[in-house]
């Protein structure tokens, strides 16, 4: 008894069994094959206790930093198109997109506000797992991915607030690399310094001793692309060590 | 294969391709591994400085850096000027013998000290830090004093280099850092 229904005759066709390679679920066995066989879904548990979806456990803050990510990452695409990261040019180009692009200013401001929420969220998520003790054996791998993840979050917010080039953004970023020439080895003014003012942490970040283009386009570089390509990697593992590590219960 | 030939299987890589005696085929089996691995160091060895020495800031050349700062009587009207101020992030400051040239950049972070005619003291916004005439750190998180730049007296004229700079007790030790008047 095949089912005439249009729906039913696409999940018939060779494009959609080559695609999905189970059917519709009818029993758990088959629930599990689906999540298992999906490259996104496999991330998850197969089965989730429902104790453990219970909003006091989590409070959900690991849900929505991934869903700040995602907010992030597609206003940030967007705004990419307006943004040119050149002295000149960034300024005014933030202005435009406040003043005159359609949608800019509202998509300016879902990525600015997101990007404080996504702090605030990570370091609660990061302070209620502290609280629940679940960075404990065996999710000690977990946490300090988590850490790692932590470190990024920053590192994203800093880089991005450079690039509207305006008076906060080229002095809280003279100061924050100025901390960074006083980082242990690596920082020209640190203990145990082992480089010179032209080659240390700052200079590298900087692209040269003061806050100018050379800085900006390598905030650009790294705020755009070379943390948001690490990050999702990141999360992958975040994610699939839960999973892995026996879920939001587990004791061991 | 069985069990125990799988243990007696000393690099793990043997899934049962291999029918005949193992010795040879695995020995240029991790032959070609160890080369691959010697080829990905060889990689590294060549790309990883190279890449840190790409991401190095370009260092400015050995060009002139020193400017005519004008005449010296220019200077003679107020204690601090602030002439050069957005050009080279500097004060040329007047004292009872004569002129030095302080560097406007904060100890503390490297925010830039804004000069204020009515307290005669420089306060840098970022942090509050409060500098006496002479550059000394008076308040505030910054505790050293703010740079001297190397000044000197061609006949009528200033020459002010901003790329030569030093502490004060460096200034103080050394010729070079202040202009009789």
């Amino acid at each position: 008894m095949r089912s005439k229904s249009p729906l039913a005759w696409m999940r018939r066709t060779r494009l959609w069994t080559s695609v999905f390679r189970t059917g519709i679920p009818q029993d758990t066995r088959e629930q599990h094959a689906v999540v298992l066989s999906n490259v996104f879904l496999h991330l998850h548990p197969t089965r989730v206790p429902a104790a453990s979806i219970r909003f006091i456990r989590t409070f959900c803050l690991g849900g929505i930093s991934l869903l700040l990510f995602c907010v992030l990452l597609v206003t940030g695409v967007l705004l990419m198109i307006y943004y040119r990261p050149t002295p000149e040019l960034a300024y005014t180009d933030i202005q435009e997109l406040e003043a005159v692009v359609p949608f800019g200013q509202l998509l300016r401001n879902l990525h600015r506000w997101s990007g404080h929420a996504m702090v605030l969220a990570v370091i609660a998520h990061m302070a209620r797992v502290f609280y629940a003790g679940a960075y404990r054996p065996p999710r000690e791998f977990n946490w300090v991915i988590g850490v790692f993840l932590l470190v990024l979050t920053l590192f994203l917010s800093f880089t991005g607030y450079l690039l509207p080039w305006d008076q906060l953004a080229y002095w809280a970023v003279t100061v924050g690399t100025n901390m960074a020439a006083s980082a242990p080895f690596l920082g020209h003014l640190g203990p145990f310094s082992v480089v010179d003012a032209g080659g240390d942490a700052r200079a590298i970040l900087l692209g040269g001793e003061v806050v100018g283009a050379d800085a900006l386009i390598r905030f650009y570089v790294l705020h755009c692309v070379v943390i948001p390509v690490v990050m999702p990697l990141l999360m992958a593992i975040h994610f699939y060590r839960v999973r892995k590590d026996g879920g939001v219960l587990a004791r061991y | 294969m069985d069990e125990s030939e799988s243990k007696r299987d000393p690099a793990g890589t043997d899934a049962g391709l291999n029918q005949g005696p193992r010795t040879v085929p695995l020995a240029r089996r991790q032959f070609f591994e160890k080369l691959g691995w010697v080829g990905v160091a060889l990689l590294a060895i060549f790309t990883v400085p190279s890449t840190l020495r790409f991401l190095m800031p370009r260092r400015a050349g050995a060009g002139r850096t020193e400017f005519d700062a004008g005449l010296v009587q220019d200077y003679s009207a107020a204690t601090v000027s602030t002439r050069w101020i957005r050009r080279h992030g500097l004060w040329v400051v007047r004292d009872h013998s004569g002129l030095f040239a302080l560097q406007a950049d904060c100890p503390h972070l490297g925010c830039t000290p804004r000069w204020e005619p009515q307290s005669s003291r420089f306060r840098c916004p970022c942090h509050g830090s409060l500098f006496s005439l002479e550059g000394i750190a008076l308040r505030g998180p910054a505790r050293e004093p703010l740079k001297r730049v190397a000044i000197r007296r061609q006949g009528e004229r200033i020459l002010i280099d901003p790329a030569d700079y030093v502490s004060l007790e460096d200034a103080e030790s050394r010729g070079g850092y202040h202009v009789m008047i």
